[in-house]
């Protein structure tokens, strides 16, 4: 634990401090031994709330200096809403897909180059660098084997990496708990709030940038008070305020590196850039980062759509690559570092209706960037759009979303095995990572 | 027969260091945060018929709120003069805005709640092109003549509310292929939930819905020629929907189905007791919920009450956690801070930006599913942070327009002998409650002081707003 220095205002009342210290280390002490939590969860039936602080498990607690900070990093991002996979990778020259989709279909003559089966939407070019440089890939009819197309049930199966929704914890929780003890930001969620697939039992660092980690009361007792008032209360928000004074005074050291810092041109000013600049300003600061989610939303367009040439499908599509190409820009060579894995709970129906959208369907996109990713490549099998490979009129999901974030996991953050961050699940890589 | 609220016994929830006090119970999960006149009213009246007045909020007198409200005109304002705004995203803004007005400042507390339950479970986000204007008359015309009425009305208007169908699409949907997206929401997140339908079902329901538009200014709008004719089948509902001019009642007849299912009764029940009890209420409580709710042709206040006569409800104590909206709102509350005496609504403004910094502006979650009610979707460190923060501005006098009485008034009273009765005098005002005897310790320990010590005024002058501050930061604050 890091030490605050006093200021001469507060020496005065030390003695107090000092004093409910020693109750607290006493307290903890008991409290400390599983007491709390395991009664807390077992008591009120809570197998779905581990601690939201998390002290428990996560020991080890060390700001890397600055130049020392080893390790990769796994950067989550997540498109809520269900994106079009068909709008941003599309099949070429394939009359089912132009016959289905009128209005909002995009014709082979606007597409980019990608490969002899599919071309890439003309709004995604800030991406199409990366592609021909081999460290952008995607995968087709993608997605979780047993979602339906609701929203949240969808999102849930991927993120808690299960084929069912019993699961309690995130399985980016579980390759925590597998790559071991970290630094205070080894696992950021930007954001509000922890996203589910870092939910459970180790720590997370959910913020709207680490800029916004500044305690406005300048007092240095003011941590000893909070925390002793967040001990013994058998409820899951126990320890989360130790976490939160521990990250607010890690964030100076990481913060000062850098004090004029703000976000690179390229990206948007929106959340979603702010997010992936502050990022690659947390990996260029060898804070320690092994994962970090950020969700980007605004992908549910079951009307006006609009089309190649305009609408709401292009903006979406442009400001994510646009942020995504700046993201690459601002690693520089540390891209070799990190591997963005973008993914959404399902695809579109393959038919637009009649308002110039497309439905919720089944089998969706998945993007990778990284100097570590197989890129040039649209990975996994394709079951096509002919009417027999269709699943209720959608296409089909023939990859599985977690042999995708298994083998960018275990491959980034080189993890021996998987465990059981995929309950009941072995994963097949399909060889998105070199 | 349930026993009344007053005849169930103190259930103490095993090391929640909130109080167990029944009456702190209540007034922690049906109002939006106890105030010391609330619970002296309560401790006056007694539970039940505390409870039984706020079941019955026609008869409350809501003076206060009333006479606040026409300075949110837009709220009220007819079509035709929304849709004559010049910027007519500040109809959403003055909504959101009257409805933090009234979660803090109307009596009708509970009622507050319902409409905040229905809103999210129902939810629209007020803030876009094409529901700005229309979301204050959903609010006023669907939520909130139902919010206590029946749930098979609420559903009902709702099925012709222009936000509803604008947001979920429906306004566009036409044959041949219409927009699915009401027609699966309004199965698999308003009433059945995410199994027991097929994806023919989904069809079948968007075919039902068809026709259910919005006039371009802004008005409900049936279009026939829009809508599906044919016989249609959705779970164990079936209609030959023969013509397009019974398309409407038609659809009327199948919302009433699924707002009457038993599925339905299970999805609710379970959400009301996630809203009340506990993150993960016991089925048993569920499943009794449902029965009451199917049994009473889907009312919604003998649900309530039997919610807050179960024994379940008074073993989960300290089961539960204010979510930002809610702190802020209660923050408010409990520093006794009156609403905007004139024209000038900038901390109403304010309040609003404070709840957006802190994720949770009201009506505006933006994903069809609402916004989370569980610990978990809101408790982390940068949510945390932002509280902490919010509760410094309050305690230092932040929204200076709005009247509020001095913190002195939060330990005023009889002479104090020590510092420790300075405290539970601080704790109970500002919780209803004393701290647990260590965490006592640590809150005058930040200011340099312990509780055998004699009082000394100076000293606690000085240390008062830090104090406050440390209270509204503690879990007694931020646990319910």
């Amino acid at each position: 634990m890091k030490r605050e220095r006093l200021r001469a205002p507060d020496l005065a009342i030390l003695s107090a401090a000092d004093r409910v210290t020693l109750q607290l280390e006493q307290q903890r002490a008991l409290w400390d031994r599983g007491f709390t939590r395991r009664r807390f969860l077992a008591g009120a039936g809570m197998v779905a709330a581990a601690s939201l602080g998390s002290q428990l498990v996560t020991s080890r607690h060390a700001f890397a200096a600055p130049g020392t900070g080893t390790g990769k990093t796994l950067v989550s991002v997540f498109l809520r809403g269900g994106l079009d996979g068909l709008s941003a990778v599309v099949p070429r020259n394939n009359a089912r897909y132009l016959d289905a989709r009128p209005g909002v279909g995009v014709r082979d003559a606007e597409l980019l180059a990608l490969d002899a089966v599919f071309g890439l939407h003309p709004a995604m070019q800030p991406l199409h660098p990366y592609w021909q440089s081999g460290q952008l890939a995607f995968v087709h009819a993608v997605g979780s084997p047993d979602a339906n197309r609701d929203h949240f049930a969808a999102q849930a199966l991927i993120e808690r990496g299960n084929s069912t929704l019993t699961s309690p914890t995130g399985w980016l929780d579980r390759v925590l708990e597998i790559d071991g003890p970290g630094t205070t930001f080894r696992a950021v969620c930007e954001g509000p709030t922890v996203t589910r697939a870092l939910r459970g039992t180790q720590s997370t660092v959910a913020m709207t940038g680490i800029d916004s980690l500044k305690f406005t009361n300048p007092a240095v007792n003011i941590s000893t008070a909070l925390r002793s008032l967040y001990t013994g209360l058998d409820n899951p928000v126990e320890g989360l305020m130790d976490t939160m004074i521990r990250a607010v005074a890690d964030a100076g050291p990481i913060r000062a590196q850098d004090p004029t810092w703000a976000p690179r041109p390229e990206y948007t000013a929106d959340p979603f850039g702010y997010a992936l600049a502050d990022i690659a300003r947390l990996v260029k600061a060898n804070a320690g980062l092994r994962v970090a989610t950020v969700d980007i939303g605004g992908w549910d367009l079951h009307s006006n759509q609009g089309t190649s040439s305009g609408g709401q499908m292009v903006e979406h599509l442009t400001n994510l690559s646009r942020n995504v190409a700046a993201f690459g820009t601002d690693l520089g060579d540390r891209i070799g570092d990190v591997t963005l894995v973008a993914m959404s709970e399902f695809g579109r129906r393959l038919a637009q209706n009649t308002s110039g959208g497309t439905d919720h369907g089944f089998g969706g996109l998945m993007m990778l960037l990284g100097g570590g990713v197989n890129g040039g490549l649209v990975h996994g099998s394709w079951p096509g759009l002919e009417p027999t490979a269709l699943v209720n009129g959608d296409l089909a999901v023939r990859n599985d979303c977690r042999d995708v974030l298994g083998e960018a996991a275990q491959r980034t953050l080189n993890l021996g095995s998987l465990g059981t961050v995929f309950p009941g699940h072995q994963v097949r890589p399909l060889g998105v990572m070199r | 027969m349930l026993p009344l609220v007053s005849e169930l016994p103190a259930a103490a929830s095993a090391g929640s260091v909130l109080s167990s006090d029944p009456d702190l119970h209540l007034l922690r999960r049906a109002t939006f945060g106890p105030t010391p006149a609330l619970l002296a009213d309560i401790r006056q009246r007694g539970r039940d018929a505390w409870l039984e007045e706020q079941l019955s909020p026609d008869q409350i007198d809501d003076t206060l709120v009333n006479t606040l409200l026409p300075k949110f005109p837009l709220i009220s304002a007819p079509l035709s003069t929304l849709n004559g705004l010049a910027q007519p995203r500040t109809a959403g803004l003055e909504l959101i805005k009257a409805t933090m007005a009234r979660q803090i400042w109307s009596r009708r507390q509970l009622f507050e709640i319902m409409v905040d339950f229905w809103s999210n479970h129902l939810n629209v986000f007020a803030l876009q092109s094409d529901t700005h204007l229309t979301k204050p008359i959903e609010d006023r015309a669907v939520i909130r003549p139902n919010a206590m009425g029946r749930f098979v009305d609420l559903l009902l208007a709702d099925a012709k509310s222009p936000a509803m169908l604008n947001y979920l699409d429906n306004a566009k949907s036409k044959i041949p292929t219409p927009n699915e997206n009401y027609g699966r929401e309004l199965l698999q997140l308003h009433t059945v939930g995410p199994t027991g339908f097929t994806e023919a079902d989904v069809k079948n329901s968007a075919l039902v819905l068809t026709g259910r538009s919005v006039a371009p200014g802004g008005e409900f709008l049936y279009k026939p020629t829009w809508h599906f004719v044919g016989p249609v089948r959705v779970m164990g509902w079936s209609a030959s929907n023969a013509s397009t001019s019974a398309g409407l009642s038609t659809g009327d007849d199948y919302v009433s189905y699924l707002a009457r299912h038993e599925q339905t009764a299970l999805l609710l029940s379970r959400k009301l007791a996630i809203r009340f009890v506990s993150d993960n209420p016991p089925q048993t409580l569920v499943d009794r919920l449902a029965g009451v709710f199917l049994d009473s042709n889907t009312a919604i206040v003998p649900w309530l009450r039997a919610l807050f006569q179960a024994p379940e409800f008074a073993a989960s104590v300290g089961q539960k956690t204010r979510r930002p909206l809610e702190d802020v709102v209660a923050t408010v509350r409990v520093l006794g801070i009156g609403p905007p005496p004139a024209r000038d609504l900038s901390d109403m403004e304010r309040l609003r930006v404070n709840a957006t910094n802190l994720g949770m502006q009201p009506l505006t979650a933006y994903p069809p599913t609402g916004f989370s009610d569980v610990a978990a979707g809101w408790w982390s460190i940068g949510g945390l942070l932002g509280r902490c923060n919010w509760h410094r501005l309050m305690a230092r006098g932040h929204l200076p327009t709005l009247p509020r009485p001095p913190l002195s008034a939060l330990i005023a009273g009889a002479p104090m002998t020590t510092h420790g009765e300075m405290a539970d005098r601080l704790t109970v005002s500002l919780t209803g409650q004393t701290f647990r005897p260590d965490h006592r310790e640590a809150l005058l320990g930040y200011a340099g002081l312990s509780s055998a010590q004699p009082y000394d005024k100076r000293l606690v002058d000085r240390w008062l707003r830090d104090l406050t501050e440390l209270v509204l930061n503690s879990p007694y604050m931020g646990l319910r």
